[in-house]
């Protein structure tokens, strides 16, 4: 009994939360449509959370498109078909890897950031603060960092696909002699604007669900030294499961 | 406020106001009325609910039952653009200065400026500077960033922080806790002060028994979910409410009986 009352107590605060994350994105739609937009909060935004993570999103990158071409081109070499090397990565790179792998990593940092920074202000009373003083905390405080986010993520992603193009060029050239130029083209004629598309689709459903967990982890941080720790914790956890679950659903959609 | 309120009317008011967290009750049936350019003190022991009560009154909390009143109007049924205008005229002080950390001393003080009018930066300036000056502050803090002040800078710029818009009414959530001896004077004077100055009605919620007695007009006790208490500070003193003595006196009871000396004696004259 003791059991089922446990999973009974998971399951409602799974809804819980799930029902509180949905509030937030509703009321962020409703104060966003409004004037003002915010733009210079949103700006400095984006250079918190896209541009500082440049870095760690072209050394990933990279990583990635080699790790991919090392594998399939291990396969591809048993087959006599070292050749599709470029045909073979292409797919796996732009359509899933590259979005999939930066959200797991760059978007769970961003959100791990936003819900660590909005958690020490819950804390010191700082999100109270802007209210007293005549502002909303929605439109001041989460709306520029999930539109950031939602900006951001697809950005680093078409990036991501082009350093990881490089990456796998190089291990083809090096590794198993396929010509840089020859890898090039068979990597881009084997893509369709249906696959751009679909890399760009999970860019901002995952660059949307780190700005939105973000600050809903931040705004219900609880009081208490380890508040915030506990948050920020939490908010990897969610991003790494809601953009598994959210890539297979892109995924079926484009299927 | 001070205008559209009549000297004989409540500027806040409570009226049989309810409000639980979960299953601990905070306030059930409570009444409490501030009157116009009057310091209102409220004390009353850890975790009674006196900071709740202060949210309340500017709308960050709601209450559960009953009504809490600003001039007149009822802060649970205002729209967003009216809790704005209750916000424009109700500035708080938080326990901790609630400073922005990622803006300077400069843009905290704007905040409120920058939310509520169409002033430029260099008028901006103007009023921080004015207003930094009204807390004793040099105007070379302006660039500063909260982190760099002390406890008590950090106070000082969050009165200044409340000040800057010209509110009606000012809250200050535990003005001197933390503070040292010299500091939590300092404070004490300000608030009198700035009643003088800007003849602003002041709510004061501590526990800092000195402070309550120099800056208040009227003292309010928070015991059990209500106000039994509500009088001046001489009346205060020579309270026969037992939990009010035993509150400015430090009393400490164990199973009815006394168990510690009185901390402090009325004062001479009160």
């Amino acid at each position: 009994m003791k059991a089922i009352a446990r999973l009974g107590q998971i399951v409602l605060s799974g809804l819980d939360w799930l029902g509180g994350v949905s509030g937030l994105l509703f009321k962020l739609v409703r104060v966003g449509i409004k004037r003002p937009w915010g733009i210079d909060d949103i700006a400095a935004q984006m250079i918190h959370l896209g541009v500082r993570s440049l870095p760690i999103t072209l050394f990933l990158s990279v990583f990635i498109g080699m790790v991919l071409a090392v594998q399939f081109g291990s396969a591809l070499t048993d087959f006599g078909a070292t050749m599709k090397l470029g045909d073979a990565s292409s797919l796996a790179l732009v359509r899933e890897l590259v979005p999939t792998l930066l959200a797991l990593t760059v978007g769970s940092k961003m959100a791990a950031g936003i819900a660590a920074e909005l958690g020490s202000m819950k804390v010191t009373e700082q999100i109270d603060a802007v209210a007293a003083l005549g502002a909303d905390p929605i439109k001041k405080l989460v709306w520029p960092r999930v539109v950031a986010a939602t900006w951001s993520q697809p950005l680093l992603v078409v990036l991501g696909n082009v350093v990881a193009l490089l990456g796998g060029m190089l291990i083809g050239e090096w590794v198993y002699g396929v010509p840089a130029g020859y890898f090039y083209e068979t990597y881009i004629e084997e893509l369709s604007p249906t696959d751009y598309l679909q890399s760009l689709a999970k860019g901002t459903a995952f660059g949307l669900l780190v700005g939105l967990i973000g600050c809903y982890q931040g705004f219900n941080t609880k009081f208490g030294t380890e508040a915030v720790g506990v948050s920020t914790t939490e908010t990897v956890v969610a991003i790494s499961v809601w953009v598994i679950i959210a890539d297979f659903f892109i995924t079926m959609a484009f299927f | 406020m001070a205008q559209t309120v009549p000297a004989s009317s409540p500027v806040i008011e409570f009226i049989d106001v309810g409000k639980s967290f979960g299953d601990n009750t905070v306030y059930d049936h409570m009444d409490l009325s501030v009157m116009p350019g009057e310091t209102l003190t409220i004390i009353g022991g850890s975790g009674q609910g006196k900071s709740v009560c202060l949210k309340m009154m500017i709308g960050l909390l709601r209450v559960d039952a009953g009504a809490v009143k600003v001039a007149g109007k009822d802060v649970a049924k205002m729209n967003a653009e009216g809790l704005r205008q209750v916000r424009r005229r109700v500035a708080y002080v938080f326990q901790g200065g609630a400073l922005f950390d990622s803006m300077s001393v400069l843009d905290n003080l704007g905040y409120a400026l920058r939310e509520h009018t169409d002033q430029d930066d260099a008028t901006i300036l103007e009023r921080a500077k004015v207003c930094l000056d009204m807390v004793a502050m040099p105007a070379e803090l302006l660039h500063m960033m909260p982190a760099n002040l002390s406890g008590g800078q950090r106070k000082r710029v969050a009165l200044a922080r409340s000040i800057a818009i010209e509110p009606e009414v000012i809250l200050y959530d535990e003005p001197t806790t933390g503070l040292d001896p010299r500091n939590v004077t300092r404070i004490g004077d300000m608030i009198k002060k700035l009643q003088k100055e800007l003849r602003v009605t002041s709510v004061v919620v501590t526990h800092d028994m000195p402070t309550a007695r120099k800056v208040s007009d009227r003292v309010a006790m928070l015991y059990e979910r209500r106000f039994p208490f509500v009088g001046s500070v001489e009346q205060m003193w020579h309270s026969e409410h037992p939990e009010v003595r035993d509150f400015i006196h430090g009393t400490l009871r164990r199973h009815g009986a006394v168990v510690n000396a009185p901390t402090m004696e009325a004062p001479h004259g009160a």
